[in-house]
């Protein structure tokens, strides 16, 4: 693990933020945090020195903004201010943590987050098609749209059998 | 330095252009080497449907760490390094080079591309001339490409294509929503659309099997093998003589010169940091728009102290990156469904042609694309109203299924300030000085770029989207479409290769990529360059059979 237990509950709390759950689950269920810590153990290592100094930034704006204790322990609210002062004043943090929330979030489940597909469902993308594919009609448009390029064999499939 | 035993021909550049002249000059009975800079990568190495490991990890293309260039507005102003962003805005490093992750839009250039400056005269701070070959000239090896690489189309559906002898080898690929709304929106507007050819096979065609519409092609390795690459359309036929040899992961570093002033080898590194000697009796170069000039301009000796090939000074000049179109983003009442089907399989060239009214010359032409897929790529888009939070999941959540982009390419006028040269501080992972690239779009790209956009907003409109957004058009900086920087042409004063693509200075050296192109057309360039590539080796083959090649 590249993030300790203090670092990672403040990075998922702001994760839970920049996607939060509503009647379709957010960064937070989608398990955004386990993508993060994945991908700064692989792929963004170099990343990791700005989560560190990133958590730092946020418990000190929690204590300075809100006298709390930390970030994690803020209300929804408070911590939605707290990043809102981040994003602008164009922090590469703030940057950063969306990018890798939005990849946890909508990315293939197989680099750690996106779990149970919560991002894709929430799309309604069913996920990779390969090797089967579609079938026409691609999409609404298509379907309903006249086809002057119709191949004959394309439209004895929208015939019925 | 190790040296190798001679071959006939050594190719630098494992693309469009260089696995053409492989397939084609070890057919011929030539021995051949190919050196690459990246991997050989196969059908199966490509993760399907998997955005983070291509795109947001940079599966194919150059990383900013390993490979980087930079980029200034012109000679006076500040040099930047390319970011991460712009880099994918270049061509794959593997074998099969662009046509690896490309769309594969497909197109012949116009007959009136080719004759630029006797069509539209001069325009004051450009250097457009005529290429030294016609349409007539390149129809032939059109046609080849297409049969040979396989593109999907339906010849004689486009009213202003220029003139064919011959049907594409394979019908259309499937249309999908974003070209049934291009399709509907052009007819309700009186313009004329057409299947776009593609790529990509739509069914079974030479030993290859046809699409299943599975999306995420553009930006990625297809797995079905569908996407006529050339890594699966030539590469094959090239290792089949026998007389085929590709290196991958070398890096060509110069182009050595024999007493007698011609190309005697090229010197390489190989993977495990060696340096190798190739010589071979003909020097093809087919690294690219930018990496072509580069490798010229590497190649400095007492001799050559301005580069090899150069005695134009136009080695790295008049680089052409196309028109700075923005991306049009439409969303429509129902689901368009861009994860399915192929990139594009509607198009038009209603704008193609010179109209004075419009106050520029040339064109281009619009092709809304199914988006690939990619929630990721637009979760990160500016186009929602939130970058974060529940607005920017209430607008995920009712656009990424109705949603199209729409690009607008056109043609880039040469400029001669607009240039590849080295980088005179930054240098790569083997030490070797970057391509630095100075660009401006000029006037004329500039207003024809809006005013594509503003056609494509009609369009979408004509179909009745409920939003269309057009950002504001990036700086132009890098592009996969790189051209221009050793054009063509007749006299050696003005251009760096003859019309067969042969340097003016030294007759065993050919460039056979989009560096020679004269203009730029309006229109994605890899069949011209496929088909100009065949056209140069029939050439080389029958001066090889008449003794002529030394």
């Amino acid at each position: 693990m590249v993030l300790n237990s203090h670092q990672r509950a403040t990075i998922e709390a702001a994760a839970a933020r920049i996607i939060p759950a509503d009647h379709d689950p957010g960064a937070l269920e989608a398990g955004v945090i386990d993508y993060i810590e994945q991908t700064l153990a692989t792929h963004d290592g170099d990343h990791a020195q700005s989560y560190f100094d990133g958590v730092r930034e946020l418990d000190e704006l929690a204590r300075r903004q809100f006298a709390a204790e930390e970030f994690s322990s803020l209300g929804p609210e408070q911590q939605d201010r707290i990043l809102k002062l981040l994003e602008e004043k164009a922090s590469p943090f703030f940057s950063l943590l969306v990018r890798h929330t939005m990849e946890g979030f909508y990315g293939d489940p197989r680099h750690g987050g996106n779990k149970d597909r919560a991002g894709w469902t929430m799309l309604g993308f069913p996920g990779p098609s390969y090797p089967k594919g579609y079938s026409s009609p691609l999409g609404w448009y298509d379907g309903h749209l006249p086809d002057d390029f119709a191949s004959p064999k394309k439209r004895s499939d929208h015939e019925p059998e | 330095m190790s040296r190798n035993e001679a071959v006939d021909v050594c190719i630098i550049g494992a693309g469009a252009s260089g696995l053409v002249a492989a397939k084609e000059l070890s057919e011929a009975g030539l021995s051949v080497v190919i050196l690459e800079r990246g991997p050989w990568r196969q059908r199966s190495d490509f993760a399907p449907e998997d955005e983070i490991s291509t795109k947001r990890r940079h599966f194919f293309w150059p990383t900013v760490e390993q490979e980087p260039r930079t980029w200034r507005l012109n000679a006076q102003s500040p040099t930047e390094f390319l970011s991460a962003d712009v880099q994918v805005f270049s061509n794959a490093m593997c074998v099969g080079g662009g046509t690896v992750h490309y769309s594969g839009l497909s197109w012949r250039f116009h007959e009136s591309d080719f004759r630029v400056k006797s069509t539209d005269g001069s325009v004051a701070g450009t250097s457009i001339e005529d290429w030294p070959i016609s349409y007539e000239d390149m129809e032939p090896y059109y046609e080849k490409a297409e049969w040979t690489i396989g593109i999907s189309g339906k010849g004689w559906s486009n009213p202003f294509d220029p003139p064919r002898r011959r049907d594409y080898p394979v019908p259309p690929v499937a249309r999908n929503s974003a070209g049934a709304i291009l399709e509907n929106g052009c007819r309700a507007l009186g313009l004329h659309p057409f299947p776009t050819p593609m790529a990509i096979l739509s069914r079974p065609y030479d030993g290859r099997p046809g699409c299943v519409n599975k999306g995420f092609c553009s930006g990625y390795g297809c797995p079905v093998g569908a996407k006529s690459s050339a890594l699966e359309a030539l590469l094959p036929k090239a290792l089949a003589t026998g007389r085929c040899d590709i290196r991958p992961l070398v890096m060509a570093r110069e182009i050595s010169v024999d007493s007698g002033g011609r190309a005697a080898g090229v010197v390489y590194i190989d993977s495990a940091g060696t340096e190798q000697f190739q010589s071979a009796r003909l020097i093809l170069l087919a690294a690219g728009g930018v990496e072509t000039p580069r490798l010229l301009l590497l190649s400095k000796s007492s001799r050559f102290p301005e580069g090899v090939g150069n005695s134009s000074g136009l080695v790295g000049k008049n680089l052409m990156l196309h028109a700075p179109g923005p991306i049009v983003i439409a969303i429509f009442p129902e689901a368009v469904d861009g994860h399915q089907g192929s990139p594009c399989t509607r198009v038009m060239q209603d704008f193609y042609k010179t109209d004075s009214r419009r106050g520029f010359i040339r064109g281009g032409f619009v092709h809304p694309r199914a988006h690939g897929g990619d929630p990721v790529d637009y979760a990160l888009q500016p186009v929602h109203g939130a970058r974060w939070g529940l607005k920017h999941k209430d607008s995920m959540r009712e656009s990424w299924r109705h949603y199209l982009h729409s690009h607008c390419t056109g043609e880039s006028l040469p400029v001669e300030s607009n240039m590849v040269d080295l980088d005179p501080e930054v240098k790569d992972r083997f030490g070797l000085p970057v391509a630095r690239i100075t660009y401006t779009s000029h006037e004329n790209d500039i207003r024809l770029g809006s005013f594509l956009a503003k056609r494509s907003r009609e369009i979408f409109e004509a179909v009745k989207a409920s939003k269309v957004i057009v950002p504001p058009s990036r700086l132009r900086k890098l592009h996969n479409h790189q051209m221009g920087t050793c054009r063509m042409g007749n006299s050696p004063g003005s251009s760096v290769v003859d019309k067969w693509c042969r340097s003016h200075d030294m007759p065993n050296l050919f460039i056979i990529d989009a560096s020679v192109f004269v203009t730029s057309g309006g229109l994605n360039p890899a069949l011209t360059i496929e088909a100009n590539a065949f056209r140069v080796c029939d050439y080389i083959v029958s001066e090889a059979r008449r003794g002529n090649l030394g």
